[in-house]
């Protein structure tokens, strides 16, 4: 018996140890000279239940039945921080998926140096049919100081204010102010009729970096932050504060819920979808959020618009915030498994791709060459293209041409700090001390 | 002591502890040298790319950093006000629920439930009962007390207290009922006798439940400071370290520093001193018990 029971703990430990030995430096895709099947990894933001994730597993299942010796692992997280989590393991432990997505322009410089990201230049020329991106979004992925477009824009559109024009209406607002003193008398007539001027819960961050990111843009054009990110400007720049100034003057003048920095971005999506609040800045991902009757009773008054200009600043009246998300390609990878990640990503965003995500998702990839069926398009995702041809300048977060990671967190955590007290010229120093730090 | 008689028994023995001991070391000793040589070196998180050593900069780096200083005071306070209430409560607990009351063991399961929820699902739900129109701040209201309405999560005089709050009531089942299965060891006989000599229920309870806990209490105090040194999942649900760092625990600027913003050598020098003060605490505590027993 005992030696029976020895026998079964020496068998244990052995079985435990296979299983940690996991393969070590495995590069991703499996090897496929000795008939197994590739593997196409994929590690982007589409996961869920919506429609757009339907589509996008659509094209997937597609694929894999055109080449019955390929297998797709998706990877795929929705939650941010799972994705984040997941991203940095791969890139620290050497297993980067073959299509993956890196938040960010100017901080890819590294991992190019690194040969991570694949320069698609070769491809896009090499296929005239499927090279119909928008320019603008395409050059976005053309990195300062690195020849080559390193990524494929999968998804754009603009990130504007949706209002709810019966609110607007019965606290006699007869159209959206277009520039920034009529928005502010709108703030305080929406306030007048007991309604939340604008549904900002600020413990998710990026609803307040959203909202600064629309004010720079129109107090100072999307060139600033570039030359923020290249040390050409500082934060602490009279004029980036006082940039940062308007985003406290909306907040003392009650422009957001109570204790906005503690309420998180579904909440206040909710309180917008019932009719509460009158205005919610955010991108095209929630448009299928607008039209459901079911989840959201104000439905049919949700209109969208460009957030208002400065009157002293006319240049910038059309330099607006877009969301450009990318697909990018791992750099590491050779032949087979190569031309497959390559397929795949070009029936991701082909043109039939593009209309059908469109049509059924409300999902835009930025691509000159769809035509799309207006009886099939949401109003609200007409009205956001219809818009978006009228910018003059795009840019998505300011941090995003930053080098440093910590500057999302960073500029975002001063931004609400200043929703808890602090004023524009602490929140300017905290966000350049980080800076200063890192040199 | 057991006497090993042979080299067959000592091998079997080994055998026994193997698996364990290969799991220990595996998961926790490699990774914690790793993270030791991490916290000396300045990596950008890309594998392949070289690893520079710079010494102590990452130390100096991590103390220079006020969130750093914040989260450093915010953990003592979490510290002092959980060893504070946690044992003490669940030991009062313990001692009624020991009487076996009517409806004891109904009120066992209760305050035992929080313990067996996940830290991040007790954070959500407190988060919505104190968000700023959460059900807390209604309740306050309807109550005719509109002026304590107050953000409580995101008031600088309030937010770590808040989150204090939450972390207490959410261990102190656990405490209790590792202390009720101390109480059942003490012998009737004890409390008979005292009975006998006429003496007190609230002297029972200290002259004779407390002293004979102490090695209990002790072991819960050091598991409630270890414990408490390593909270994360209830700041990162509740507040996410906001409102812009207030909040933040080592551990949570430890998971921002490493895998958000690519400072891998500070992340890990964090971690290394989160193990140091968790040792320091530990030692303390057992010390400073040992010192009183004596």
């Amino acid at each position: 018996m005992k030696r029976l029971i020895s026998l079964f703990l020496a068998v244990a430990l052995c079985v435990g140890m296979t299983a940690c030995s996991g393969s070590t430096g495995s590069q991703s895709g499996s090897s496929n000279s000795d008939g197994k099947k590739v593997e196409i990894r994929l590690l982007t933001r589409m996961a869920g239940t919506t429609k757009q994730v339907e589509i996008f597993k659509d094209i997937i299942k597609e694929f894999e039945s055109k080449h019955p010796d390929a297998k797709v692992i998706d990877e795929s997280q929705g939650d941010e921080s799972s994705f984040n989590n997941k991203l940095k393991t791969d890139l620290s432990s050497g297993t980067l998926p073959n299509i993956f997505r890196i938040q960010g322009v100017a901080n890819l410089g590294e991992y190019i140096d690194n040969g991570l990201i694949m320069d698609l230049d070769p491809v896009l020329k090499a296929d005239p049919e499927w090279n119909k991106f928008v320019p603008g979004a395409l050059s976005y992925y053309q990195v300062p100081g690195h020849n080559g477009t390193y990524a494929i824009p999968m998804e754009s559109g603009l990130i504007g204010v949706y209002y709810n024009e019966a609110l607007f209406k019965k606290a006699g607002i007869d159209s959206f102010p277009e520039t920034w003193s009529q928005f502010k008398t709108a703030i305080q007539k929406l306030k007048a009729i007991n309604v939340t001027p604008i549904a900002l819960g600020a413990k998710t961050t990026y609803m307040a970096g959203h909202l600064h990111d629309q004010i720079f843009y129109k107090w100072m054009g999307t060139e600033a932050a570039k030359k923020l990110g290249s040390r050409d400007m500082k934060w602490t720049d009279p004029d980036v504060v006082k940039s940062l100034g308007f985003v406290k003057e909306l907040n003392d003048m009650g422009a957001f819920p109570s204790g906005a920095a503690g309420i998180s971005d579904d909440i206040v999506l909710s309180q917008f979808q019932k009719g509460q609040a009158g205005m919610i800045i955010t991108g095209t991902w929630n448009i299928s959020n607008f039209t459901n009757k079911k989840d959201c009773p104000a439905a049919d008054d949700i209109k969208v618009a460009k957030f208002p200009s400065f009157d002293e600043k006319p240049q910038y009246k059309n330099e607006d915030m877009q969301v450009i998300s990318p697909y990018m390609v791992n750099g590491k990878l050779t032949g087979k498994d190569k031309d497959y990640t390559i397929e795949l990503l070009k029936m991701l965003t082909s043109k039939d791709a593009a209309k059908r995500f469109a049509e059924e998702a409300s999902f835009l990839i930025p691509r000159t060459d769809v035509t799309l069926d207006t009886q099939k398009v949401n109003p609200l995702l007409l009205k956001n293209v219809e818009l978006g041809k009228t910018s003059t300048g795009i840019a998505v977060d300011v941090f995003d041409f930053d080098p440093l990671a910590s500057m999302q967190d960073t500029t975002r955590n001063a931004i609400v700090s200043m929703l808890v007290g602090s004023s524009p010229e602490q929140a300017a120093q905290q966000i350049q001390s980080e800076i200063d730090k890192s040199k | 002591m057991i006497y090993l008689k042979s080299r067959k028994d000592k091998f079997k023995i080994f055998l026994f502890i193997v698996p364990a001991l290969v799991l220990y070391v595996l998961f926790q000793i490699v990774p914690m040298i790793g993270a030791f040589y991490f916290s000396v070196a300045d990596w950008n998180g890309i594998a392949g790319t070289a690893i520079k050593m710079v010494g102590l900069k990452n130390y100096i780096a991590v103390f220079k950093d006020p969130g750093f200083l914040i989260s450093l005071q915010n953990m003592g306070k979490m510290v002092f006000f959980s060893v504070l209430f946690h044992t003490p409560i669940a030991l009062l607990l313990a001692v009624a629920i020991n009487t076996k009351c009517r409806g004891y063991r109904f009120y066992k399961a209760v305050y035992f439930v929080p313990t067996v929820f996940p830290l991040t699902a007790v954070g959500l739900l407190w988060y919505f009962i104190f968000m700023p129109n959460g059900s807390f701040n209604t309740l306050l209201t309807n109550m005719g007390l509109s002026q304590f309405v107050t953000p409580w999560l995101i008031n600088t005089s309030t937010a770590m207290n808040t989150i204090i709050f939450v972390n207490i009531w959410a261990g102190v089942g656990y405490y209790m009922v590792i202390l009720i299965a101390g109480l059942t060891t003490i012998p009737d006989d004890i409390y008979e006798a005292a009975q006998i000599d006429g003496i007190t229920t609230v002297k029972k309870f200290f002259l004779i439940t407390v002293p004979m806990l102490k090695p209990i209490i002790s072991m819960c105090i050091v598991m409630d400071i270890i414990g408490t040194v390593k909270v994360f999942d209830l700041i990162f649900v509740m507040t996410e370290g906001g409102p812009n760092g207030l909040t933040n625990l080592p551990t949570t600027l430890m998971y921002y520093e490493a895998f958000r913003y690519d400072h891998y050598g500070i992340g890990s020098a964090i971690g290394i001193i989160i193990f140091l003060i968790a040792l320091v605490l530990t030692v303390g505590s057992e010390y400073l018990t040992s010192r009183t027993e004596n």
